[in-house]
């Protein structure tokens, strides 16, 4: 009898701490969670990983009639486009990551960027988190949708900040939610890496045609058998919607994400690569060969980037190992549309004493992760793919004579480098120098056009020449630091 | 002679009036230079809200612009403001104790060339959202001359 009743004790006690943990789906929890630890790796080859969201849909949005009280202004394509309606809803998502004695949070919002000083205020924010749970950092990125509402304020109308307060306030409580969340729903488990050829999925609009075609995953998968949550990088822009639409969306993450979640049950977070340069999705076409609507279009692209990472079978199983490193530098802010939008308030970005022509500059940051081994260099900005990868615009480059560089991959030293691009920041695009041409009498302001018959856009877009040897520097520092 | 003298040793010895003179001169000009350039831009903003509401087409669209400068946030170089405002404050004080109008009209004329000097430089170094007034007001002018606005 007695042994039977401490059999008994003994089962009962092992099912609950089985079934008795939290599980993934997000809680609708306070946001100062249990003052506890989260359960830390026993040394017996487990990673521990939580994840959590937040919609961030505005308080004002109707779903009968699918329109908002407010004005909200699309972000990615042109000024004043005004939202008519909602897609699909942005998130904020977060993953809690721990080998067992380092832990960090990374996480990514379903808009086209946010600058560091909101990055900052949301961080801020989030001290009492980092005590409780001895995080060594926190990394918010953001997916570059170029169907969300507008988080910069350079899609208003023109000269006019086109974010809305409350908004931006949903962002931050949102992605504080999120990191809380996964905080707290944190487990043990396995983490595998794995990749896969999206053939010929991508377009690059600018020479050099260089990008990663692969998109690589991180996937979670718990000891207790729950469902998981999986860590995707892709290079290319979120804009399978083009910039006809009008109506607020994560663009192809989305259903990327919910392919996923209805054929293994596994939670997700996307983050772009290296999508400078303009690296973006074709249009899908039908059985007849004519264009899809854009609002199947980009069904069916998240749908194929999803059927490519559900056929990865040759992963590999991480040691649970993190290394994680940030370097803070400033970059020379030449870009007078930047100047000026940022003294009209319409850009948050808080310029500091600085050089170049205007005597001003951006603090920014740098971040050199390894999860169990894989790189991953995490930029503040849209990188040109040729300078993570190499390649160059070659004869046909706008400026030859600029200063050599190296790229990531050589110093770092590591060929199958990851890049998530728009972490903690967002520059713009980061151009290669040897091919950055402006417009001689109005930088900036008006696209330069080359002696080949080359438009520069994306300079427009850019804070100048030198971030890439700025970010560069950074990077041999982050690299130094690691020994 | 020697009456002269004392006459000319009266012109120069600092009274406990002219210190507290300085003082508080001191205090309002100080205030005066750091509150220019704040006004100058939130007033330029809701100057700019208001002349919107009667303008059209491209101009209605700068001045809407400018209208967001109401809410910037000013930050006037204390240090330019801190020197002018001694400079100003030992000119007042010194003037009081002049006895010769011709000596007097010349500290008054200095007087206003180092306000209107403090004012200037006190706008001219001041930021408005981290950027320098006069690197946005160059900006502006870059526009306008090359047609943009």
């Amino acid at each position: 009898m007695k042994r039977m009743l401490s059999a008994f004790l003994a089962g009962t006690l092992f099912c609950t701490s089985i079934c008795g943990c939290s599980s993934f789906a997000p809680d609708k929890g306070g946001p100062q969670g249990d003052a506890r630890q989260a359960p830390q790796g026993k040394g017996g080859g487990y990673w521990t990983v939580g994840f959590g969201s937040a919609a961030l849909v505005p308080d004002d949005y109707d779903p009968v009639t699918d329109s908002f009280a407010n004005t909200y202004y699309i972000a990615g394509y042109r000024n004043d486009n005004v939202a008519n309606g909602m897609l699909d809803p942005q998130f904020a998502r977060a993953a809690f990551i721990s080998d067992g004695s380092t832990s960090i949070v990374v996480a990514a919002v379903d808009c086209v960027g946010l600058l560091k000083a909101f990055v900052d205020e949301i961080k801020a924010g989030l001290s009492d988190v980092v005590k409780e749970y001895n995080l060594s950092a926190i990394h918010i990125a953001s997916t570059h949708t170029h169907a969300g509402i507008d988080t910069l304020g350079l899609w208003g109308p023109v000269g006019r900040d086109g974010k809305n307060e409350a908004f931006m306030e949903k962002v931050k409580l949102g992605v504080q939610s999120a990191i809380r969340q996964a905080c707290k729903s944190a487990r043990e488990g396995k983490l595998y890496y794995g990749k896969a050829d999206t053939g010929d999925l991508q377009r690059d609009s600018r020479p050099p045609y260089v990008y990663d075609k692969y998109i690589h995953r991180f996937r979670f998968e718990p000891i207790d058998g729950t469902p998981g949550l999986q860590i995707i990088t892709y290079g290319s822009h979120p804009e399978a919607l083009r910039s006809e639409n009008s109506r607020v969306s994560a663009d192809f993450p989305c259903y990327m994400g919910r392919k996923i979640k209805n054929a293994t049950g596994d939670d997700f977070i996307f983050f772009a690569g290296a999508v400078g340069g303009l690296i973006s999705t074709k249009r899908q076409l039908d059985e007849s060969g004519n264009e899809l609507p854009l609002e199947q279009d980009v069904v069916v692209v998240g749908e194929k980037l999803a059927d490519c990472l559900l056929s990865i079978a040759d992963e590999v199983e991480l040691k649970p190992e993190i290394k994680d490193n940030t370097h803070k530098f400033s970059v020379n802010l030449d870009n007078k549309v930047y100047v000026l939008l940022s003294s009209l308030g319409v850009l948050g970005s808080k310029p500091i004493p600085g050089g170049g022509k205007y005597g001003l500059a951006l603090e920014t940051q740098a971040s050199l992760l390894s999860l169990g081994g894989i790189n991953i260099a995490l930029v503040p900005g849209e990188l040109f793919p040729e300078l993570a990868y190499g390649g160059s615009a070659g004869e046909i480059a706008a400026n030859p004579g600029a200063e050599p560089y190296r790229t990531l991959v050589e110093i770092i030293g590591d060929r199958d480098l990851l890049v998530w691009g728009l972490c903690d920041d967002e520059l713009g695009y980061i151009v290669a120098p040897n091919d950055f041409f402006l417009h001689p009498e109005n930088p900036y302001f008006e696209r330069g056009t080359d002696s080949f018959g080359r438009s520069h856009y994306e300079e427009t877009n850019s804070v100048g020449i030198e971030v890439y040897y700025r970010l560069s520097e950074a990077f041999e520092e982050l690299v130094k630091r690691r020994g | 002679m020697q009456g002269t003298k004392l006459e000319k040793k009266n012109n120069y010895r600092i009274s406990l009036r002219q210190v507290w003179t300085f003082l508080a001169a001191a205090v309002l000009y100080f205030a005066l230079f750091c509150l220019f350039p704040i006004v100058l831009v939130l007033g330029a903003g809701l100057v700019s809200g208001f002349a919107a509401k009667s303008l059209e087409g491209t101009a209605q669209a700068v001045a809407l612009s400018l209208a967001q400068l109401s809410g910037a946030e000013v930050l006037p170089s204390f240090a330019i403001c801190a020197v002018f405002a001694a400079v100003c404050a030992a000119l007042l004080a010194a003037r009081r104790n002049v006895r010769s109008i011709a000596t007097f009209r010349q500290i008054t004329v200095l007087l206003v060339y180092a306000s209107i000097a403090g004012f200037a430089l006190s706008a001219c170094q001041s930021k408005v959202n981290g950027v320098p007034l006069r690197t946005f007001a160059g900006l502006v002018r870059e526009l306008i001359c090359s047609g943009v606005l």
